[in-house]
């Protein structure tokens, strides 16, 4: 319904036909009154051949940083772009607005006008949460501009942290400083022997009271020997090949995207909150993907290095595994952790060749509380197959005693564990309450045992050498 | 084998709408209702007593719901053609129905360019019927200017006297200058 190149609208064209029809028919009949009855379509007519709306009508939209997140919504500010202040405001600006699954809707406000829209986002990761464009029109409505789409508001939301896990450690640990005790010898605050001095015994490291008491006659000074503080390094295996989400009769949706929270959800919390916790010892993390679409973030530590981890996870996305050169080499002695939904052999013939070469390997399992809504029998079997699938994948990993725990579910995130499951009142089921995996995939769709935090901590005891603090 | 499935109610699952977060929005149905309304009642107007009545009704519901120039245009020839054919000539609905095809007329023309859903903020719909009102201020006098020489028929003086007011009054809205802003 926009203007003609020529500047005439359908709405111009449509006053001036009546106000043709009005006037035609009261000359005709010869009553002044009809004649009278177009006068307002005559105005409007006249009024529309030099108004024209302005063409350069583009509402934007931007983040409101007072207030963005207003019941789990985002807030966006649908604001003008700057204009003369002085220039009066004359015309109406349709903004119609889409988000991802939903039918448009349309604001009208004033040229000038801000208003303020809430719009859902994701929990985390980074995606296009609203479409919109926008048209204009003169106050009369004789002259509309073009529908003009504007870029889509994407937004980034970085992966939240749960509590701290416990941290299992490789026996092989590297380096001289860090807060883990080694069996190797080195300046470390672990005492391993006492020993008389000899060449190359630092001074200070002379123990006056136990040369005292094993020197009767002072002839030989006895030095304290300690084993080598070390740093553990962590390496952090994403599978963004698999978004699986948690209701299953979305595994079959087709048509526009929706937001939808899936296992890389519970991948990048899972991921964030284990990179925070060795961090917050000062150990060392990286995070690569199994696709091998981007370079892999080395291992470094410190609270900028946890930012850089997150704001990479926030940009994970599906993608396509492809084809790599050869796998991926984690850094000796790295515990290394792959976050997965586990649904082909991938993940786990990478365990399992880490696991051969000595590294530390521990499978986190992403699939969510999975909410059955199949709608026909045959998705009823697929879903069926694939769960039956994921489950021999997953014994497979466990006779080869690698350990696989549950990621679905990260302390501290109890809220977003929430948003995450099925509204009870709608589907008739209930949230899983237990720290560990409820029995909540029926017959076929077992998964791992141990929670996240159980899993870690079990993990972190088992593989402790004997005498060698946490 | 379950079927149907006890959670496939929820295999319809759309998400959720932008929604705007401020007061002072009026919902687009309000306008939609309002439009079709007024055609209403101007069709009752001129299709008093009669069965066609219907017919401007469903075709003034459509063009208030549909996004469609044809049903706008299919309503205010039915108002107009209705009124010329039915109306007594000086009848004083004159200017109720000037006012009222007006307002049909902006109304549909509004919702024409619209998704069904949404929201109209009052500061725009103050623009609208203050532009409403511009052209108001002269349709007025004149339907009142063609009731009167209606009326008065040969009575030239009378006729001359009302042309000459209506010329004044639009002399006197063209001219005056407008409301100055204040500068802060």
């Amino acid at each position: 319904m926009a203007d003609t190149p020529g500047g005439h609208s359908p709405g111009w064209a449509l006053a001036v036909i009546l106000a043709l029809v009005c006037v035609v028919s009261g000359l005709v009949s010869g009553r002044p009154d009809t004649v009278a009855l177009g006068a307002p379509l005559v105005l409007l007519a006249l009024a529309g051949r030099r108004a024209q709306v302005r063409r350069t009508v583009h509402p934007s939209f931007s983040l409101d940083r007072r207030g963005q997140q207003q019941g789990g919504r985002l807030r966006l500010l649908l604001a003008p772009p700057g204009t003369d202040s002085g220039t009066p405001r004359t015309s109406l600006v349709a903004a119609v607005l889409a988000a991802p699954g939903c039918a448009p809707d349309v604001l009208v406000l004033r040229e000038g006008e801000e208003c303020p829209v809430l719009a859902d986002g994701p929990l985390s990761g980074e995606v296009e949460i609203l479409s919109y464009g926008t048209l204009g029109f003169t106050p009369d409505l004789t002259h509309a501009s073009a529908f003009h789409p504007a870029p889509p508001v994407r937004v980034s939301i970085l992966p939240p942290i749960g509590s701290l896990l416990a941290r299992p450690v490789s026996r092989r640990l590297v380096g001289l400083a860090g807060t883990h005790g080694s069996r190797r010898p080195g300046e470390g605050a672990e005492l391993r022997t006492i020993a008389p001095l000899e060449p190359g015994d630092q001074l200070r490291r002379i123990d006056w009271r136990s040369t005292a008491r094993r020197s009767t006659d002072q002839d030989r000074l006895m030095v304290r020997r300690s084993f080598a503080d070390a740093e553990a390094s962590v390496l952090l295996v994403i599978d963004q090949g698999h978004d699986l989400p948690a209701s299953t009769s979305d595994w079959f949706a087709a048509g526009s995207p929706r937001l939808v929270t899936g296992s890389l959800h519970g991948a990048r919390t899972a991921a964030a909150t284990i990179a925070a916790s060795y961090l917050a010892a000062g150990d060392r993390v990286g995070l690569d993907d199994l696709g091998g679409t981007r370079r892999a973030l080395r291992t470094a530590s410190g609270a900028r290095h946890l930012e850089q981890i997150r704001a990479r996870l926030a940009a994970t996305g599906v993608v396509p595994r492809r084809r790599r050169r050869r796998d991926p080499v984690p850094p000796q002695g790295a515990v290394v952790v792959v976050l997965s939904a586990f649904l082909d052999p991938e993940p786990g013939r990478l365990l399992k060749l880490w696991h051969a070469r000595g590294h530390v390997v521990i499978g986190v399992d992403c699939v969510p509380v999975l909410e059955r809504t199949e709608a026909t029998p045959a998705q009823e079997r697929t879903v069926r197959l694939t769960l039956l699938r994921r489950r021999l994948l997953l014994e497979d990993l466990h006779r080869d005693g690698i350990a696989v725990v549950d990621g679905s579910v990260v302390e501290g995130l109890l809220a977003d564990r929430d948003r995450m499951a099925a509204p009870p009142a709608a589907s008739g089921t209930t949230a899983p309450s237990g720290r560990d995996r409820p029995a909540r995939q029926a017959d076929l769709a077992v998964g791992p045992d141990l929670s996240l935090p159980t899993g870690f901590r079990l993990l972190a005891r088992r593989g402790r050498p004997p005498g060698v603090r946490p | 084998m379950r079927w149907p499935l006890a959670g496939a109610c929820r295999a319809t699952h759309v998400g959720t709408p932008a929604v705007p977060d401020r007061r002072g929005l009026v919902p687009l149905w309000t306008v939609r209702c309002a439009a079709a309304l007024i055609a209403v009642l101007l069709g009752a107007l001129v299709w008093n007593g009669s069965g066609w009545i219907v017919l401007p009704v469903v075709v003034a519901a459509g063009a208030a719901i549909l996004p469609s120039i044809g049903l706008t245009v299919l309503t205010l020839l039915l108002l107009v053609v209705a009124y010329a054919v039915n109306m007594p000539a000086g009848s004083p609905w004159l200017l109720v129905f000037a006012a009222g095809l007006h307002a049909v007329f902006v109304l549909d023309l509004l919702l024409v360019h619209l998704p069904l859903r949404g929201w109209i903020s009052l500061s725009a719909l103050r623009l609208l019927g203050v532009s409403f009102l511009r052209v108001q201020a002269v349709a007025q006098p004149l339907a009142v200017l063609a009731l009167l020489v209606d009326d008065a028929g040969s009575s030239l003086p009378l006729v001359l006297v009302g042309v000459a007011a209506l010329v004044a009054w639009c002399c006197w809205l063209i001219g005056r200058r407008p409301p100055q802003r204040s500068r802060r």
